[in-house]
């Protein structure tokens, strides 16, 4: 059972992560949400929760995007058009409910087992990641209309708050791979 | 659907309002074609030389058009050339393309074309017979195909050099910019009118006054309606403030551009007062203003 979580964290280790040669990731994001859409079926086949459907059906849109994406140039934010700054908009409301996703359904799985402290941990982190993001994001918003200052200031903060909500959800996840629930369901 | 769900969603309609406000906004500040900042300048013509002058213009930042040709409109056999500016401090870039030396806002790119011109005989000709062409309009040509008949400003093209020695200092005082343009005389005159052009019809972004003999200033009001000619015998200074502070002082001197008429032992006779021949750097803040001020003048 804990190996959909442990797929989830590795899948996600490898999307965060990037090992270039020449313009070429090595890492493809596309493989880690591979990776990361085997273990929300697994954990779905086992648990039935919707959430871990949904955030399947939303990976393999991530797995698509990362595989389109990789044919185009990167944008820097510095650089912003309409159109990277629509897919940026786009991209980021599709990123931020993949994980929202994945911790809803992590936390309605915690609660079948009753596991209330981990459940609390879970909610807060759940709600912190969203509503962080979603306000890094109402501030990326301002990106096509802000001075070059205030777009520094933007993309640094958005780069700074992004790695740690990714960070601490990795950390949540990781409590998901240590819980002790699999053992009960396989039976 | 739980209350933090429903939050989500609150809060993800709040970032589509917010792009959607964002996209309008950006949207309405594009130009429909690229600007062609007003230029005024003095080019002195020697026989055999080629002319030199700069065009700066202004795109949407997406818009990667340069300027690859230019026709001035009151020249009949003129060569002219555009060469495009290039950033020195790079030799390559890795997609092969040119790096240039453009200046890049949020919404608008500022690009430089170096305009290399030599008269062809007719207007060699028409020059040494007339003494001075204007040059205010031209069609220029563009990277996509496209064409466009712009407003240049006024570019005089001058068969001799003028008779009057300027000299242009350009400093700050106390934050806010400050420009001059000093007139040695080498007899006395008396200023009948002077006009003033772009000063007078702005006077909430520059403030004007003339200084003679290093003594009488004068202030713009004054100048709007001389009743009594103002003499002058040894100097004449022209002192511009600028009032507001997102203007910079290096594109606002390039609009200015009065004429002062006198008369003098000689009989009637005038001068312009030009100041610089570029633009220099022009910050992100200072290419917007000059939007702003061609649409609320233009539009």
């Amino acid at each position: 059972m804990n190996k959909g979580y442990d797929q989830i964290f590795g899948g996600y280790l490898l999307v965060l992560l990037d090992l270039n040669i020449g313009s070429f990731d090595v890492l493809h994001d596309s493989v880690g949400y591979g990776i990361i859409c085997l273990g929300l079926l697994k954990l779905y086949q086992h648990t039935g929760i919707k959430a871990f459907d949904y955030a399947r059906m939303i990976g393999i849109i991530e797995v698509i995007m990362a595989i389109i994406a990789s044919f185009f140039p990167q944008v820097a934010l510095q650089d912003m058009t309409m159109t990277s700054y629509g897919l940026l908009m786009i991209g980021s409301m599709i990123a931020i409910a993949f994980v929202y996703l994945i911790y809803s359904g992590g936390l309605a799985h915690i609660k079948m087992y009753s596991m209330e402290a981990l459940a609390e941990t879970l909610g807060r982190g759940r709600t912190s990641y969203g509503l962080g993001m979603i306000s890094l994001l109402v501030a990326q918003s301002f990106l096509l209309n802000a001075t070059s200052d205030f777009r520094s200031g933007i993309i640094i903060g958005s780069v700074a708050v992004g790695i740690v909500l990714q960070v601490i959800f990795m950390v949540h996840i990781n409590s998901l791979r240590k819980a002790e629930f699999n053992e009960i369901l396989e039976d | 659907m739980t209350k933090s769900t429903r939050i989500m969603i609150i809060a993800a309609m709040l970032v589509f309002v917010s792009a959607f406000v964002n996209v309008l906004y950006a949207q309405s500040m594009k130009l429909d074609e690229p600007l062609i900042m007003a230029h005024y300048d003095d080019l002195l013509w020697d026989e055999g030389r080629e002319l030199d002058l700069q065009i700066h213009y202004i795109t949407n930042r997406d818009d990667d058009r340069r300027m690859v040709s230019l026709d001035f409109e009151s020249l009949s056999s003129s060569e002219i050339m555009v060469e495009q500016s290039q950033d020195s401090s790079f030799t390559f870039s890795f997609q092969g393309n040119q790096v240039y030396n453009d200046q890049v806002g949020r919404y608008f790119t500022k690009k430089t074309g170096y305009i290399h011109l030599r008269l062809g005989e007719a207007d060699i000709v028409r020059l040494k017979e007339e003494g001075s062409i204007k040059v205010t309009r031209a069609n220029v040509g563009y990277s996509d195909g496209s064409f466009a008949v712009v407003n240049l400003g006024e570019i005089r093209l001058l068969s001799q050099s003028l008779q009057e020695e300027l000299v242009r200092t350009d400093h700050r005082g106390r934050g806010m910019p400050e420009f001059t343009a000093s007139f040695k005389l080498e007899e006395a005159i008396e200023i009948t009118s002077l006009d003033l052009g772009f000063v007078a019809s702005h006077p909430d972004l520059l403030d004007f006054q003339m200084m003679v003999d290093s003594k009488k200033i004068y202030s713009l009001k004054e100048l709007q309606s001389i009743e009594t000619p103002i003499k002058a015998k040894v100097s004449i200074e022209l002192i511009y403030t600028i009032i507001s502070d997102d203007l910079s002082s290096y594109w606002i001197a390039g609009r200015v551009h009065p004429e002062i008429f006198y008369t003098s032992s000689q009989g009637p006779d005038s001068f312009r007062s030009v100041f610089n021949r570029s633009y220099g750097q022009l910050d992100e803040k200072s290419v917007e203003s000059y939007v702003k001020l061609w649409r609320k003048d233009n539009e």
